[in-house]
């Protein structure tokens, strides 16, 4: 196609194109491989390098639409994995009507409602699930296993402990990211698990009948941010027994969901307060009220995801709880039970219609639906293409990352 | 008179005088705006539109284009799905031309604003590149590498991009192996 010296009646080089024409030529390829290109030349990279043109990129992607300014003026945004998280995402969604999913059933399934989901990797790449119950066990699921037998689901249980609780299991969260495990629950228990061993094994346990119920629990590198059935968020020692170091009544009454960030917790209950609490002084740092009666929170992206009863989704700015937008995901009289933001989506997990996928923007359009489930669907969790969904009758369906994406 | 019975004649950079329908000359932007700016009253006399920025065999090349696609809807903006495959009339059209060739017709196209051309021109060149290493464009786009030795050695060591760089090469790599390997399922202790 090209020799050293090419015929003389053409005269243009690329790099004598005009700057625009030359990135149309990269519009078309996936965002990492441009973003390899800035090795090439200087001025390759400098085009590259150049953080509007990402930002372009994103709207473009978007059907002409802005990120949220929240968004795009959170800490850890940046232009370009923004646009990459939208080119997976959207590549991911369009994939799965084509995949057939995986449906724990039998001895491998829970007996009862699934409250508590997490999924997670391990350091060499194996992929894991941790399922919490309210037949009051915790199950590890080997998604690696589930993918390569299809049919012999005896496989697919890694690890499990029966009885990790005397009651139900609301919230499950991974300590150091893979080998230590926190659980709790209905019994007002905490739990710190080794999850190396095998069966588990339990490090530490605490009880705190006091602060009620446990209604969600997040690892905090050294703590565990615990909201609680009787108002209060308590922080426990997870080096120390997890003894409480910290407690402050937070509500009116339940707290039903939480999640933290830097110095911050956030929750919301059914006082329908969405509080913001400084971890450094555990006093109020700000809160609203009157909230949209809600399910589920979600942090993430410089915005607080709230999934409400009536079938939507608001967001509202992490930083001053202004309300940012909301949309629609299911018709009034179908709850959005939880939702999750990602970089590149917002995924809804709802009552009635399954489990639905969003693309960004203030104005989201649908990218896939599930439609509804065999049984009604209770928590999911999303990790890098992975999907589980945890059900009312305790199975577990499972979508596996396409290998090709 | 019908579309198409109307032609146009334009004159290129270096003299050579063309001629192109008026369904074709719809489909370039440019010429719509220079026809509008000069209403043609009598076409079969008029002086050629002059094209100061192209030569004739790119022109040619954009005409054919243009007399072969005069039917097919126009792309209205920017949006990179919708322009159709590309056929073999085309491919032989375009495989005439080597590198520099194409750079031509890719500027014409757009300077024209002859839209799904320069679309499809710009995928061509992103399939000449997609998926090689910086070292394997440098040559297929003949573009210097004038880093310094310095600032290559800090490419390894720059910020979290390359971290995303690093891992979706491994995750190709891995997938090779993948591909290799016997499945089992992989146990944990």
């Amino acid at each position: 196609m090209e020799g050293p010296g090419s015929s003389s009646q053409f005269e243009t080089n690329l790099v004598d194109l005009p700057r625009e024409l030359l990135m149309k030529i990269f519009e078309t390829l996936p965002p990492k491989h441009v973003y390899k290109m800035s090795r090439v030349c200087r001025l390759l990279n400098r085009l590259i390098k150049d953080d509007s043109w990402w930002m372009n990129q994103i709207q473009r992607a978007l059907n002409g639409v802005r990120l949220p300014i929240a968004e795009t003026k959170d800490e850890e945004f940046t232009p370009f994995t923004t646009r990459d998280a939208i080119y997976f995402e959207e590549r991911r969604w369009a994939a799965i009507a084509q995949e057939t999913k995986s449906i724990t059933e039998g001895s491998c399934s829970h007996y009862a409602t699934i409250d508590a989901v997490k999924l997670f990797k391990s350091s060499n790449g194996a992929r894991f699930c941790i399922t919490g119950a309210r037949d009051r066990s915790l199950k590890i699921f080997n998604l690696d296993a589930i993918k390569n037998s299809p049919v012999n689901k005896d496989t697919w249980v890694n690890k499990e402990k029966e009885g990790a609780h005397e009651g139900w299991i609301w919230s499950v969260d991974l300590v150091n990211e893979q080998n230590e495990l926190l659980s709790a629950g209905w019994d007002s228990t905490v739990c710190l698990w080794d999850i190396d061993q095998r069966p588990f094994h339990c490090i530490s346990r605490k009880i705190d009948a006091e602060n009620g119920a446990v209604t969600g629990i997040l690892a905090d590198e050294k703590v565990a941010i615990c909201s609680r059935f009787h108002s209060t968020i308590t922080i426990h020692d997870i080096n120390n027994n997890l003894e409480s170091v910290g407690k402050v009544r937070a509500h009116q009454g339940a707290i039903t969901s939480i999640a933290q960030k830097g110095h911050y917790i956030y929750s919301y209950g059914v006082d329908r307060k969405l509080r913001i609490t400084d971890k450094r002084n555990l006093k109020e740092h700000l809160s609203i009220r009157n909230v949209p009666n809600s399910l589920n929170i979600c942090l993430n992206s410089g915005l607080v995801y709230l999934a409400t009863s009536s079938g939507e989704v608001h967001a509202y700015r992490a930083d001053n709880l202004s309300p940012s937008h909301n949309f629609r995901v299911v018709p009034d009289g179908n709850a959005v039970r939880q939702v999750i933001k990602t970089k590149g989506s917002v995924l809804a997990l709802t009552q009635l219609g399954g489990l639905k996928s969003f693309s960004l923007a203030p104005a989201p359009i649908e990218m896939y639906s599930t439609g509804k489930f065999h049984c009604e669907p209770c928590r999911f969790d999303y990790l890098a293409g992975d999907v589980a969904v945890g059900c009312g009758d305790g199975s577990v369906t499972f979508w596996h990352r396409p290998v090709d994406l | 008179m019908t579309d198409s019975a109307v032609i146009y004649k334009v004159k290129t950079i270096d003299g050579e005088v063309l001629e192109i329908s008026k369904r074709a000359a719809d489909r370039s932007a440019t010429l719509i705006e220079m026809l509008r700016n000069c209403p043609v009253d009598d076409v079969e006399n008029m002086d050629p539109i002059v094209l100061d920025r192209a030569k004739g065999t790119i022109v040619k090349m954009i005409i054919q284009w243009c007399e072969d696609h005069k039917y097919q809807p126009i792309l209205k903006d920017d949006k990179v799905e919708h322009c159709e495959e590309i056929k073999n009339q085309e491919k032989e059209l375009l495989k005439d031309l080597d590198g520099d060739g194409l750079y031509d017709l890719f500027e014409a196209a757009n300077w024209l604003d002859v839209r799904c051309l320069r679309q499809k021109i710009a995928k061509i060149l992103a399939a000449m590149i997609s998926g090689k290493k910086h070292t394997e464009i440098r040559t297929i786009w003949q573009l210097e590498n004038d880093f310094t030795a310095e600032e290559e050695a800090q490419f390894s060591t720059e910020d979290a991009w390359n971290v995303l760089v690093e891992e979706m090469t491994k995750r190709e790599a891995e997938k090779v192996t993948e591909n290799v390997a016997t499945p089992s399922a992989s146990t944990s202790n």
